[in-house]
């Protein structure tokens, strides 16, 4: 019988499918904190786009009807998907440094930085379109 | 007598608990938004119960990881971090309720 790989549980389960305490070893506790507080600034992120979601919902005039709703929801949306990545983001980096890996790299900043210009171009021609029709 | 040095340098666990209170802020300022909404939008009871239901968290939150402690080991780190991504989902989830109950 021969040796588990490194990383890898005698049980056989790959390192991927455990949770990320369960593979490796502890990383120095410094990287393990900047990992934690990177998580938190992802998850408050979140909150804010959930923030502004709610807050468009409050402060835009009821008139705008369905333009209301189309700067509050996607924002909303937004903001609940990204804290499922900010938990799935932690999880894949202290995996990583667990087991000595180089850090994976993520397009969600990329696509975020997209989405919220083409929010804001939205929420801006709303707000120009209300403006002009009063 | 004092026990061995087991500061982590740099102040990191002390960054960490207050980003940590910050969120826990966070939490409470999207709870009081959601109640204006539902009460703006006549939403009263929704608006009010959504609030509640983050203030209450946004207090565990604060109470739980927003002093200086040990970790608590790896596993109670995830279940804290995966405790956080489930309120900030579930205030997501009660916002969207509130706002559309109200249009």
């Amino acid at each position: 019988m021969t040796d588990p790989p490194p990383g890898t549980a005698p049980h056989g389960r790959p390192p991927g499918s455990r949770p990320p305490g369960d593979v490796g070893e502890e990383p120095d506790p410094r990287f393990t904190f900047a990992n934690e507080r990177t998580f938190l600034a992802w998850n408050r992120t979140a909150l804010a786009l959930v923030s502004a979601g709610v807050a468009a919902a409050a402060f835009l005039r009821k008139e705008l009807g369905d333009a209301r709703l189309l700067v509050a929801l996607p924002l909303l949306v937004l903001g609940g998907g990204l804290s499922l990545f900010s938990y799935r983001r932690w999880e894949a980096l202290e995996r990583a440094m667990r087991l000595r890996r180089p850090i994976p790299y993520s397009r969600v900043p990329r696509l975020l930085g997209f989405a919220i210009a083409a929010l804001s171009a939205v929420a801006g021609v709303v707000v120009v379109v209300d403006l002009v029709g009063r | 007598m004092s026990g061995p040095d087991t500061a982590v340098p740099g102040l990191a666990e002390a960054r960490t608990v207050l980003a940590w209170r910050r969120s826990a802020l966070t939490v409470a300022a999207t709870g009081a938004l959601t109640a204006k909404t539902g009460l703006d939008g006549g939403q009263d009871v929704l608006g009010v119960a959504a609030a509640g239901i983050l203030l209450v968290a946004a207090a565990a939150i604060y109470l739980a990881r927003g002093r200086v402690e040990p970790l608590g080991g790896p596993v109670g780190r995830r279940r804290a971090l995966a405790a956080l991504a489930g309120v900030s989902l579930l205030s997501a989830v009660l916002a969207l309720v509130v706002v559309i109950a109200s249009s």
